[in-house]
């Protein structure tokens, strides 16, 4: 008995001996076939990953790691608290922050600008619940202000649903939300643009008929105190022509203002016609004096003017040269007080002639000089208006002026008078 | 015929242990479920089982039902020999054809 049993423990402990040997000899001939991939050291009891199963295994890794640092994306692995555990290269490319500035902290409202932490920690909770696709959110970048990102999560969960980690990537959209807002603001402008010329229009359009309805009741006056001025109602009395004369003045006044109105509203519409030719500077300047001559005899006031070369002449529209130098002239007596002076000469350039009207009046504020020649400005506004007249010759006056390829331009000092210069070309221009 | 008991032993996801599940799962596809179970053993995570149940090296396919045990050692690429050693032979035949 005790031998039979002795012989089957033999026995059997010869077959557990083969069979080891024969374990062994397989493992020696997977090995040998590079079919394992770890041996654990029964002395630590730790797994020796076999070198060219541990290659693989890091060569494998190593791959997917150079394809997250290389994505333009934010890759980032957050704890559920929403604290960095990991974020890839972008973090340096998109916000220009290394990653060891953000490990460790809240990704979202540790970067956020103030104004949307609200947003970020609205972010935070979302993500805890569930995973969130296309949620906005800016972060502070370093070196170029305010990054806007779209993120989109697709977190790590446990097998019973227990949020185990966040996994985000993030987008950067600024250049798209950029783009976005300056169409934008573009439109807008148009649309500004566009109800402002159409106002502008509108106002424009309103001058035009009502200065052409205004002169229709004027030169009715106009015309029936002509017929008591001739007698032809019967005598008249010294007093009655005096009142009639007063009627008369006021009426051609008042057509001078409107008529003023009637240009400027054409002006603005584009229906004025010039008329080009070569005129004579001195023919210009004589006509000045011829019509300018009254307004100063009646103010007491000193008018000198030179002459130029009598060959001189501008590419110009005769009447509009007249209209505009006698409206700086009429300007300048209006502002002149009596015993002042009034002098007018030309000067003469390659490419244009120059006439200057110089006054001695009370002159222009420097920050007045650029608006007087906007449409109804004066100088002085006010309940008292010591001058008369809507404030539109300097404008109607310039923008014909313009219209010629000239310019009219001021200078002035408080105190000492005020000088307006009238260009225009020699020669027709090429344009 | 009793039912097959297998446990797999492997290294993470070390491309012998990968190709050994792959080949095991193929052998196994025509079988039926009920017939057989597998385990497997992560030896990166329970090295100290791994030496307990006497396994040295991974990838490592035991079979612990029907008695006697046996061992294959490697990838299981050998079809005919992990069929022999495990006594199936549904996809083995298909397999060998």
């Amino acid at each position: 008995m005790t031998t039979r049993t002795s012989r089957t423990d033999r026995q059997q402990r010869i077959e557990e001996l083969i069979q080891r040997l024969s374990e062994t000899d397989e493992a020696l001939q997977a090995f040998g076939r590079g079919e394992l991939d770890a041996v654990v050291d029964p002395s630590s009891a730790a797994p020796i990953l076999l070198s060219r199963a541990q290659k693989a295994l890091s060569e494998s890794e190593a791959q997917y790691r150079d394809l997250i640092s290389r994505c333009p994306a934010l890759v980032c692995e957050a704890s559920p608290d929403g604290r960095a555990l990991f974020v890839n290269n972008a973090v340096r490319t998109l916000l220009g922050r290394e990653p060891e500035d953000v490990i460790g902290k809240s990704l979202w409202e540790f970067l956020t600008p103030a104004e949307h932490l609200g947003q970020a920690r609205k972010l935070t909770t979302l993500v805890r619940r569930r995973d969130v696709n296309g949620f906005e959110l800016p972060l502070e970048s370093a070196n170029d202000g305010l990054r806007w990102i779209v993120w989109t999560t697709a977190n790590r969960y446990t097998d019973d649903g227990a949020l185990l980690q966040i996994i985000a990537f993030g987008i950067d959209i600024t250049e798209r939300r950029r783009a976005e807002e300056n169409a934008h603001a573009l439109l807008e402008a148009q649309v500004a643009r566009a109800r402002a010329e159409a106002a502008n229009k509108a106002k424009t359009d309103f001058l035009a008929v009502m200065s052409h309805e205004l002169r229709t009741p004027l030169n009715s006056i106009a015309g029936y105190s002509e017929l008591l001025e001739m007698g032809l109602r019967g005598p008249l009395t010294r007093e009655q022509r005096e009142d009639l004369g007063k009627i008369r003045r006021s009426q051609r006044h008042l057509l001078g203002l409107i008529n003023d109105l009637m240009n400027f509203a054409k002006l603005e519409t584009g229906h004025v016609q010039l008329d080009f030719a070569n005129i004579s500077v001195n023919e210009v300047l004589a006509v000045l004096d011829a019509l300018t001559e009254p307004q100063v005899a009646a103010k007491q006031i000193t008018y000198e003017h030179g002459r130029c070369d009598p060959s001189l002449t501008v590419w110009a529209d005769r009447e509009k040269t007249h209209q505009i130098l006698i409206n700086l002239v009429s300007n300048a007596v209006k502002f002149t007080r009596p015993s002042g002076r009034i002098i007018v000469d030309c000067e003469v350039a390659e490419r244009d002639v120059a006439f200057h009207v110089a006054d001695t009046g009370e002159g222009i504020p420097e920050n007045k000089l650029a608006s007087i020649f906007e449409p109804f400005v004066q100088v002085k506004t006010g309940f008292t208006r010591e001058h008369e007249g809507v404030g539109l010759g300097l404008a109607i006056s310039r923008d014909l002026a313009r219209m010629m390829h000239g310019d009219l331009t001021v200078t002035s000092a408080i105190g000492v008078g005020s000088k307006f210069t009238l260009r225009l070309p020699r020669q027709e221009s090429d344009k | 015929m009793s039912r097959l008991v297998l446990r797999l032993y492997v290294a993470g996801d070390g491309p012998n242990s990968a190709a050994a599940r792959a080949n095991l799962k193929r052998l196994l596809a025509h079988c039926e479920p009920s017939t057989y179970s597998i385990e497997i053993v992560d030896c990166l995570r329970e090295p100290i089982r791994t030496l307990q149940d006497g396994v040295l090296v991974t990838p490592t396919l035991i079979r612990l039902e029907p008695k006697p045990g046996r061992t294959i050692v490697g990838t299981l690429s050998d079809s005919k020999q992990v069929v022999e050693a495990l006594g199936i032979d549904g996809p083995a035949t298909m397999e060998l054809r």
